[in-house]
């Protein structure tokens, strides 16, 4: 069986979701990793083209993207293309009898499902989907030329979001870390910002919190701030007041540290931490740092 | 201009989906409907467009059960111009890339200049249908977007295209189209707005003109996702708790749940 | 006496001319403020009629709203100028029926009157310093201290002092008519002092003065409606006319799916009877003095409220009834802040209650809310999200409803549908549903009324959100469908008899499901309990000793009157020493922040009014410490929460429900 892996690079090299589909790839079959070039800024059509064209011509049974905003605006733009199936979000994917079983999450995380595409198929795949192991052989990736022709689009240019704090918006984060009057004062913050910061989060807060003044009032989430929905929401100190979890408890998984062991958070947390926060949160920090660091 | 809203019915966001006793579909009998959250926030971002520029027209179209009427009436409401309704017999079970050609039919029906669609339906959460109808109508797309406004360059009233903010990593890309295209929309800057009570009445009485699926002459097939199972993801509330331990060993016993259980690290 | 004018056609003719002139500004003004007062919607304020004239005897005639703390004294002196006008009023026209026709009023030469008048006229006299002293070294924070006021007040100092003089000089001059009784203040004058006037001059002064007294009288006439004194006059229908629904009832907006405007989007949609208000205003500022809104530094002044609605009327009234199209300016946006100026309001009633004149200012604000929400579609953006929850799954939060009575899942909570003979419908009501904190007390309600033997049941996922903060934001039609969703499912069950443990589904199903044909016997959950007490089905054992500081919700206590109930309950329970919060407490309770919606709202300006209760309760406990404060409402527990741990003294002092209290010292049943 022939899979294709499509390859996204950042700054530092391949991201590490397209190492971990290169990997997956090697692993169902006949792999190959693809990277497009000479694009100075993805943009799908350009892209498209020449994936489809070489697609045509080496049919693969699979290819799998990562499911980044790239990866996902180029798998679903290809498989239309190619007129194939494809599945988004992958958690999981095995193959047998030509088509691909996959499990993905529908009705905005309510529902674990199990889809079957026949191949072939074009399938993007959650970061994390599948484990990396540690020594694992970089891909050789092989590069198809992006077709500046067939580009109806012109950029123009790259606004960075609260370019003045850095700070990734409440909005769109995948991770939200979200402290509450547990953290006794606005001082503490620093530490939250440090584990955000590693994390790549976003900052939260309960109302108490920005009532008090002790952080913007653009941070409060709940019923009266902003309503979240990240893949991974740690909440500091906060009790879990029906205002508070009115905004983020559709959030994936849920992680409360709390010294109370009664507080209402902990009914809705996925996992749980009773105890010291002034304790936990550094000790935290400092895990949460090893890890990165081994990834 | 002429825009095209494509929503989706899917479950209101406050109801609990319950899976079906056949395992590979969900009960619908205690659904609450609504329009999908991305495409409510496309049909913001268009009537804001209108809200600037008043000569500009709304279109809104569903594709699905009849049902789905009630979806464009509280587009209605919300300020759209008008509403199309695509059912009939086969329509619910379309899928994805058919769904795309027949509402590629629609918007060239209707003109449309611009199409807008939710960056996913919150149903099947796939985020292929946008895409696969700039596809079948050869336009180019901008996926998640949060704004967009005509291209400032030309004479004043004349169409010179639309710019439009792609969200990305740590900012927004600004694209110019000088042509027709289709937007994805992942937000929209203010909350979709509530319908005024006289917007209500007035698009309870409007017509909703019903087009047949089949009466379109599309190709029907497409390769299909079959749902072989479904299962409600693991329950909230029975979560772990770490306590009584040494913090260092709790932190550490965090960080490897998070990493190998949950997923999310 | 005998009037100067006897006899004289020319002064007669004279007099006559003076009083018409007057008297033909007063009413051709009044006209003017009567065509302006039509163009406000009908509404019939007629039912009930007794009890709107013993409203009159109370009210207007008997001063009883001013004669409030903290106002005694104030109050007083303006039940004294107010019942001595009446009296001298008596006395002009008698001066002005002898001066043309030398005709007396019947009983007017005795002693009883005579005596009442020089009373009346010391009294007014003594009064108006006490009111120039305040507003000139004393001003009350809310008053709006003007010329107006100086005028009025010398004016009728002006009408007192010429009625004391002529008196004297006639009596002096010896003018006084046959049979009459002497003016008893005059007869001690001259016996002290047997000639005040120099010379001959007595006679003439008796003239001058009746004479300015009856000309004052005609000046007053035309001044008094271009004058926020008005309300002399006004306040006599304003008090009529005054709403008989209960407090806590808002207007039914009727047939509201055939309208095409909704609410106050003009001055022409708020009904006569709310621009007659206006009118009536009288600008004392009591409203004012106990707005919670105001008090935290929004931008609400409930004053204004009233003052900018008979600006407008004022400003565009000449406009709107010549132009019968003309709509003016929605009244929502007469002034650059007021939409925030609406917004601000709890609609907690210390405003209506403060009133002396019966102003009714939350059916303003709902007014024009209505039209900000229905016609607008102008939200804050956090209290829409609400209401789209309420629509979309029946309760604010927008929790999923199908776990509305997960709360009861351990409990064996029977439903209607399991129960169909239970005497009492406990409404749950979205809060002691959903809320963590609340559901506590939605369990100690279920306890307590097991250990009475009540028959009772729930409705279940049945019940839905009773569309109080829909009404309340101003969404009449959110609030009606979810009250017609409500009143079907109780008919469906054949429910008679609710209990409610929040008092705005008590509210709201007692006071309004009736203007849609839902009438039950409704209770707080307090009430009942208060009654099984007394019955002797109820019995608390010894609990703890503490303290406990009640709080009263705007909607028990203020919109519904119910202040004993929790009282005694609470002194029914051993070891509680009952803490009232001084002054803020019964009708001058201070709210929580959280009525008219404002739970759903973001509040950015000022102090929270949460902190500004909890201020208060921290004063009192400096006095004598109380270990808990206790409510009878879910949101008041939800913001009280919030505000100990504000205040840090959550260790301290442990906001409560009164039915948890009750629960703690249940005697299980034997």
């Amino acid at each position: 069986m022939k899979v294709w892996a499509i390859v996204e690079r950042s700054a530092s090299g391949p991201r590490r979701v397209s190492l971990e589909i290169a990997a997956k790839a090697k692993e169902l079959g006949d792999a190959t990793a693809i990277e497009v070039t000479g694009l100075e800024r993805y943009s799908s059509l350009p892209a498209v083209g020449p994936l489809a064209t070489k697609a045509k011509a080496d049919a693969p049974d699979l290819i799998l993207v990562g499911a980044t905003p790239t990866g996902r605006d180029l798998g679903a733009r290809l498989a239309a293309r190619l007129g194939w199936a494809y599945a988004s979000e992958a958690t999981d994917l095995a193959v047998e009898d030509g088509a691909a079983t996959i499990t993905r999450t529908m009705y905005a995380g309510k529902v674990r499902a199990t889809v079957r595409a026949t191949l072939p198929a074009v399938v993007s795949v959650r970061p994390g989907a599948f484990t990396l192991k540690s020594g694992a052989a970089e891909p050789v990736v092989e590069s198809v030329t992006a077709d500046a022709s067939a580009e109806k689009l012109a950029f123009q240019r790259f606004e960075p979001s609260a370019a003045a704090s850095g700070r990734i918006p409440l909005a769109e984060a995948r991770v939200v870390v979200s402290g509450g009057r547990g953290l006794r004062g606005p001082e503490n913050w620093k530490q939250v910002e440090e584990l955000a910061g590693i994390l790549g989060a976003a900052l939260g807060a309960s109302r108490a919190v920005t009532d008090a003044g002790w952080r913007p009032n653009e941070e409060q989430v709940g019923q009266t701030g902003r309503t979240v929905t990240p893949d991974l929401y740690i909440a500091l100190g906060i009790s879990g007041a029906i205002q508070h979890l009115a905004g983020m408890t559709s959030s994936k998984v849920i992680v409360a540290v709390n010294k109370d062991p009664e507080a209402d958070i902990f009914k809705v947390a996925d996992y749980g931490v009773v105890g010291d926060l002034f304790e936990f949160l550094p000790a935290f920090t400092e895990e949460v740092k090893k890890a990165k660091a081994g990834a | 201009m002429k825009i095209l809203v494509c929503v989706k019915q899917t479950p209101d966001s406050t109801v609990r989906v319950k899976v079906a006793a056949d395992g590979r579909s969900v009960d619908a009998s205690q659904i609450t409907w609504a329009i999908s959250p991305y495409d409510e926030y496309a049909v913001e971002l268009a009537l804001e467009r209108k809200d600037a520029d008043p000569s500009t027209t709304v279109a809104v179209v569903t594709l699905g059960a009849a049902r789905g009427r009630d979806a464009l009436r509280q587009a209605l409401a919300m300020g759209c111009d008008e509403a199309i309704l695509v059912s009939g017999q086969g329509a619910e079970t379309l899928q994805g890339s058919a769904v795309a050609r027949a509402l590629a039919k629609v918007v060239e029906e209707a003109k449309a200049d611009l199409v807008l669609c939710g960056r996913q339906a919150s149903d099947d959460d796939q985020g292929l249908v946008g895409l696969a109808l700039a596809e079948a109508l050869g336009w180019p797309h901008v996926s998640t977007i949060t704004k967009f406004a005509p291209a400032d360059a030309g004479p004043a009233g004349s169409f010179n295209g639309i710019d439009v903010w792609k969200e990305v990593e740590g900012g927004h890309e600004v694209w110019r189209a000088s042509g027709p295209a289709v937007l994805t929309v992942q937000k929209s800057e203010k909350d979709p707005r509530y319908p005024s009570l006289p917007g209500i009445m007035k698009a309870k009485k409007k017509e909703i003109p019903e087009k047949d699926v089949a009466a379109l002459g599309i190709d029907a097939r497409a390769p299909s996702l079959e749902i072989v199972k479904m299962e409600p993801p693991p329950a909230r509330g029975g979560g772990k708790i770490l306590k009584d331990g040494d913090m260092k060993q709790t932190a550490a016993e965090l960080v490897r749940l998070l990493r190998e259980e949950a997923k999310v690290l | 006496m005998i009037a100067p004018t006897a006899g004289n056609a020319v002064l007669v003719g004279l007099l006559i001319v003076v009083w018409a002139v007057g008297w033909g500004l007063f009413v051709g003004r009044a006209w003017q403020l009567y065509r302006y007062l039509r163009l406000g919607r009908d509404e019939d304020r007629t039912q009930r009629p007794l009890r709107r004239i013993r409203d009159e005897l109370v009210i207007y005639l008997g001063q009883r709203k001013l004669l409030k703390r903290p106002y005694y004294v104030r109050g007083l002196a303006h039940a004294l100028i107010f019942w001595g006008f009446l009296i001298i009023t008596i006395g002009t026209v008698d001066l002005f029926l002898s001066g043309v026709f030398g005709f007396r009023i019947p009983g007017t030469g005795t002693a009883p009157f005579v005596w009442t008048v020089d009373l009346f006229a010391i009294a007014v006299l003594l009064s108006i310093a006490l009111a120039v002293v305040r507003r000139l070294f004393f001003p009350p924070p809310r008053m709006h201290v003007a010329l107006d006021g100086y005028l009025i007040l010398a004016g009728i100092a002006f009408l007192m002092l010429t009625l004391l003089l002529f008196e004297t000089a006639g009596l002096v001059a010896r003018v006084a008519a046959q049979g009459f009784t002497a003016p008893p203040l005059a007869t001690l004058i001259t016996r002290l002092w047997p000639s005040p006037f120099p010379g001959e001059s007595s006679a003439v002064v008796y003239g001058a003065a009746w004479w300015g007294h009856l000309v004052g009288v005609a000046a007053f006439a035309a001044y008094l409606p271009q004058s926020k004194h008005l309300h002399i006059v006004t306040t006599l229908p304003n008090v009529f006319f005054r709403s008989q629904r209960p407090r806590g009832a808002l207007d039914l907006i009727t047939k509201i799916e055939e309208r095409e405007t909704f609410g106050a989007g003009s001055v022409r949609d708020l009904s006569w009877k709310q621009l007659l208000d206006g009118y009536t205003c009288t600008e004392c500022g009591r409203c004012s003095d106990q707005c919670p809104a105001l008090a935290t530094g929004k931008p609400l002044d409930p004053q204004k409220i009233v003052l900018d609605v008979r600006d407008q009327l004022l400003h565009e009234g000449h406009r709107l009834v010549r132009d019968g199209a003309d709509r003016g300016t929605p009244p929502a946006r007469y002034g650059p802040t007021k939409t925030e100026e609406l917004w601000a309001c709890t609609t907690c009633a210390a405003c209506v209650e403060a009133c002396p004149v019966t102003i009714e200012h939350i059916d303003k604000i709902v007014d024009m809310r209505r039209w900000l929400a229905m016609n607008e579609g102008d939200v804050p953006p956090e209290a829409q999200r609400s209401l789209t929850n309420i629509e979309r799954a029946g309760n604010p939060w927008g929790q999923p409803p199908d776990t509305r009575a997960d709360w009861a899942k351990d409990l064996g909570v029977p439903t209607f549908a399991e129960k169909p003979d239970a005497e009492w419908l406990y409404f749950v009501g979205c809060a002691a549903s959903f809320d963590r904190r609340n559901q506590k007390v939605a369990r100690a309600v279920v306890e307590v009324l097991r250990a009475a033997d009540v028959s009772f049941a729930i409705l279940g996922t049945e019940e839905t959100c009773n569309g109080d903060p829909a009404r309340r934001i101003g969404n009449e039609y959110l609030w009606q469908t979810q009250a017609q969703q409500n009143i079907e499912t109780l008919r469906k069950y054949g429910v008679t008899k609710v209990i409610a443990s929040c008092p705005h589904c008590f509210n709201t199903i007692a006071n309004e499901y009736p203007q849609l044909g839902g009438s039950y016997e409704v209770v707080h959950a307090v009430q009942l309990v208060d009654r099984l007490v007394r019955e002797g089905k109820l019995r608390m054992r010894d609990g703890a000793t503490e303290s406990v500081a009640y709080h009263d919700p705007c909607y028990l206590g203020r919109h519904n009157k119910v202040y004993d109930a929790p009282r005694d309950v609470l002194g029914a329970m051993p070891g509680v020493t009952t803490v009232e919060i001084a002054p803020h407490h019964r009708e001058r309770g201070f709210c929580c922040g959280a009525g008219g919606g404002r739970m759903w709202m973001e509040e950015k300006v000022g102090q929270r009014v949460n902190h500004r209760r909890m201020d208060q309760i921290l004063a009192v406990d400096a006095a004598t410490p109380v270990t808990k404060v206790a409510s009878g409402c879910p949101f008041c527990l939800i913001m009280l929460d919030e505000a100990v741990g504000a205040k840090a003294v959550q260790e301290r002092i442990k906001p409560i429900d009164v039915m948890e209290l009750v629960q703690a010292r249940l005697i299980a049943r034997s």
